[in-house]
């Protein structure tokens, strides 16, 4: 054999190699999105230990959302964030006491790295500051209406990478009710 | 007889290409797009987009596939049909990405959505695909400077 074929021979061996260790972890990366989107307590929001305190006359809001994610796929989970928004609908008095949703928190909160097979608690807060009421919306409120006067909704995405990067998933909850007033 | 070995060869390859770039893909997307039933629904906006790239892309892959196949081994013929072929193959895998095929989102009845991407995926492909491309190039200059060594090697088999 030519010593060029012998080099590329080696060249060759080289990228079937990179070819099949690509396609390996992107075979096991998909499994893994499979299998952490087949079992629903594996990502589970725990709405009935979340706490949301709400003063309707300062409008003063925080909440906490704890959180559980088991990592049951084959790699570590990188770059795991909560990103959370959170929608007031309430009877307008300027919009003839139609039904209107203003947003009053957009919220990221980066999280740590979950490695494989394991389970890890989160708690996302939400405080006062991040939240941004305009204060006049106090006297646009229809305070006669017929309850729940204020209602709040989130849209909850919970967004992860799979094998350095390779799958991205990100999984949205939307219009979840999260708190009535009163 | 070579020649009649060559274009069954560059024909088997043709096959094996449509099946891989254009039968399974398009079979896959087909089926997804409308599978009924489940307690989620494919929402993919660009699907005629992404069927087209995937049948364009597919049908030049596949038509060079015979060309690339059926030429004489180690000739410059050879060289250069492999290296378009990588190169419409980093284009086909290109097409995944530009089409919006790369970025999957479902949406979950009652619930939400969900989304998976996988562009970085085919980034990481596009990159093996590059050293395939400076392979190619060396192989052309190798099959025209040892022109006569190879011509000589293929008169005596």
């Amino acid at each position: 054999m030519r010593p060029s074929r012998v080099f590329r021979l080696i060249f060759r061996i080289f990228i079937a190699v990179l070819t099949l260790s690509v396609t390996t972890v992107s075979i096991l990366g998909g499994l893994s999105a499979v299998i952490i989107l087949r079992e629903k307590d594996n990502l589970q929001i725990d709405f009935d230990n979340a706490e949301f305190n709400f003063n309707e006359s300062t409008l003063e809001t925080n909440f906490s959302l704890p959180f559980q994610v088991n990592n049951t796929g084959y790699f570590d989970i990188e770059n795991l964030e909560l990103y959370l928004e959170i929608f007031l609908n309430y009877s307008s008095i300027s919009h003839m006491n139609e039904t209107v949703a203003i947003k009053i928190f957009d919220k990221a909160q980066p999280l740590d790295d979950i490695p494989k097979g394991e389970i890890r608690d989160f708690v996302f807060f939400g405080n006062n500051s991040d939240f941004y009421y305009s204060p006049a919306i106090i006297f646009d409120i229809n305070w006669l209406k017929v309850p729940p006067i204020l209602e709040f909704y989130a849209n909850i995405t919970v967004s992860l990478d799979y094998s350095i990067g390779l799958h991205s998933l990100a999984i949205t909850l939307e219009n979840y009710f999260i708190y009535g007033y009163p | 007889m070579g020649a009649v070995k060559n274009m069954v060869r560059g024909f088997i390859f043709t096959g094996v290409y449509v099946l891989f770039t254009l039968a399974i893909p398009l079979t896959l997307f087909t089926l997804l797009f409308s599978i009924e039933g489940l307690p989620f629904e494919w929402e993919q906006i660009d699907q005629h987009n992404i069927l087209f790239w995937l049948t364009a892309f597919g049908l030049l892959a596949s038509g060079f596939a015979f060309f690339k196949y059926s030429s004489p081994k180690q000739s410059i013929r050879k060289g250069i049909f492999a290296l378009i072929q990588v190169i419409i193959n980093c284009l086909y895998l290109w097409s995944y990405k530009f089409s919006g095929a790369s970025e999957i989102k479902f949406i979950i009845i009652d619930y939400g959505f969900f989304t998976l991407d996988i562009s970085q995926m085919i980034l990481i492909y596009m990159g093996v695909y590059f050293l395939t491309i400076v392979l190619k190039i060396y192989d052309i200059f190798d099959y025209t400077i040892n022109r006569e060594k190879i011509r000589e090697n293929r008169m005596k088999e």
